[in-house]
């Protein structure tokens, strides 16, 4: 007797909806009747998890001194593999070159490169190669776009939805600036601006729009954290765990997510900490990992040498500190250390080349964009 | 043949039935036991015939099927017992016997066991190559060699061939 597996789709579908979206990209390959299951709605649907692990990291440089040009190139980083490839081809399926601007559930969202005629903003899912696009609405070129996609609270079955959160900084009276926030959503296919608007006079700097359970979080240059709820149109300022009077050095930080909590990893002269949002309205933190810099060196004394006294050495923030957090995601970090980036292992605490700075482009040491890849297989058609 | 289901008590003997495989073999099993399965449960609510002839299903699957039900229908054993023998029973189970495990708890709808048998193929699939998972599955493959090249060079990035079994 020879069993027919494809009689109906039950026992394939409960099979493979257990795999992660890596492996499921490579099985499309097996036929193009594994194909067609694969990139069913209703499969993907039944197959997203929260739990996808990270596959890797895009990587793009930036001009330190102006926002008005972009550097076309952008980085793969792979880390869930044991020989380090760095991958340049990965966008090459969309009709120009674009900036990375932020990225959440396997869908990146990114705009044309300046200076531009017609710039576009481009929602995409490089794993299936699909994107849509619309163009750059009536806002600055240096507004921050971050995309809202929670397939979670918005299942994909039918049709892929997703919200876009633009935040300009405007002059607000004197000497005072505050944030706007306009929003995109796909079902109407309308920008609107809200009537929140949030008092603030830093800067959005790194890790732009990390997504935790559908809010919106960006570090500001200011130890504090900006937060909008696109779903209720609410914005508030979170205060970093520690101010800036609390270190005698200059600090390196970032934010990101672990399993739908909202972290700030930092690096100051008290060593690599990893803080916890407990509660947005009280700024309310709790320290969950903290690594003196002794013991991280002890612990990968392999590539570490002499930290404490090359972080204390950091004496103004226009020089790139000695070890930069550049992005986070459930509990790997991608950072920095001289001019090489590594990987760091909150579980394992440990470290692992990844590749030398330079592979990444000239300009790599200055603020580059930095965004933590899960992959997903969903549908933007 | 009548192989009978060793933790039984005699008294229930005569809430036992009977299930033939495809090859003919007889099982007795107890009636509790029995209707842990959604789709044994209906035939034994529509008839009163104690004989069920299974012709999808061999000797060797539906001993295991069995075996499953009679420890989950096990009153005396605790919910830990009967989840470390749900991973005990996958363990180091071949990815051929467990193909056969899937299919005869999707038609005998014992969803429980289903659901850790799919699991732990997954698990096995998880880091084999497209090849393996063709010859394992029987299915042929449909795309032209130059369509393949093509595929595995634009997707190369998202790949990791280097940490692929084919065994």
């Amino acid at each position: 007797m020879k069993p027919c597996w494809f009689e109906n789709d039950d026992i394939p579908i409960n099979i493979l909806s257990r795999l992660p979206a890596k492996t499921l990209h490579r099985l499309k390959y097996v036929s193009e009747e594994w194909l067609n299951l694969i990139s069913n709605r209703s499969f993907i649907t039944s197959q997203l998890r929260k739990t996808e692990p990270v596959s890797g990291f895009f990587f793009q440089e930036v001009f330190q001194w102006t926002d008005d040009e972009s550097i076309e190139s952008i980085s793969y980083i792979p880390v869930d593999v044991d020989n380090v490839n760095v991958w340049r081809n990965v966008f090459d399926f969309l009709p120009e070159y674009i900036v990375i601007m932020s990225l959440n559930n396997g869908l990146l969202c990114c705009r044309s490169c300046f200076p531009s005629s017609h710039p576009r903003i481009y929602v995409c899912n490089p794993l299936n190669k699909q994107w849509t696009s619309l163009q750059w609405p009536n806002i600055s070129q240096t507004s921050n776009v971050a995309l809202a996609f929670n397939p979670f609270q918005n299942p994909v079955d039918v049709s892929t939805r997703f919200k876009l959160v633009a935040v300009s900084d405007i002059e607000n009276g004197e000497d005072e600036y505050c944030f706007v926030f306009d929003i995109y959503s796909s079902e109407t296919g309308l920008w609107r601006r809200s009537k929140e608007c949030c008092v603030c006079n830093h800067n959005l700097t790194k890790n732009k729009g990390v997504l935790v359970n559908g809010i919106l979080y960006w570090l500001t240059d200011g130890y504090q954290i900006l937060m909008f709820d696109p779903e209720n149109e609410f914005s508030l300022l979170v205060t970093a765990p520690l101010p800036e009077t609390e270190f005698s050095g200059i600090p390196e930080m970032c934010i990101g997510e672990w399993q739908g909590e909202v972290c700030y990893v930092i690096i100051s002269e008290d060593g690599l900490q990893l803080w916890v949002l407990e509660d947005h309205f009280a700024s309310q933190w709790e320290l969950r990992i903290s690594i003196s810099l002794e013991n991280l060196e002890k612990e990968n004394s392999n590539v570490l040498y002499k930290i404490s006294e090359k972080v204390a050495s950091r004496l103004c923030k226009d020089t790139p500190a000695w070890m930069d957090p550049l992005s986070f995601k459930d509990g790997v970090l991608l950072i920095r250390v001289s001019a090489n980036v590594y990987l760091y292992r909150f579980d394992t605490r440990s470290m692992k080349k990844l590749c030398d700075v330079s592979t990444l482009g000239p300009t790599s040491m200055f603020y580059p964009i930095v965004v933590p890849y899960t992959m997903s297989l969903v549908p933007l058609d | 043949m009548v192989t009978t289901d060793e933790k039984g008590p005699l008294t229930a003997k005569k809430k036992s039935v009977i299930i033939r495989s495809c090859d003919g073999d007889e099982f007795l099993v107890s009636e509790s036991a029995a209707v842990l399965s959604t789709s044994l449960k209906k035939i034994l609510e529509e008839k009163e015939d104690r004989l069920i002839h299974l012709s999808d299903i061999d000797n060797k699957t539906l001993a295991m099927v069995i075996a499953y039900l009679s420890t989950h229908a096990d009153d005396g054993l605790s919910d830990d017992l009967k989840r470390s023998f749900d991973q005990e029973f996958v363990s180091g189970k071949e990815f051929d016997v467990l193909k056969y495990l899937v299919l005869a708890t999707d038609t005998l709808q014992v969803t429980c066991l289903c659901y850790t048998v799919a699991k732990k193929m997954a698990d096995i699939m998880k880091n084999k190559l497209v090849e393996w998972v063709r010859r394992e599955f029987d299915i042929q493959n449909d795309y032209t060699p130059e369509a393949e090249a093509e595929i595995r060079r634009l997707d190369a990035w998202a790949w990791d061939d280097r940490q692929l079994e084919d065994d």
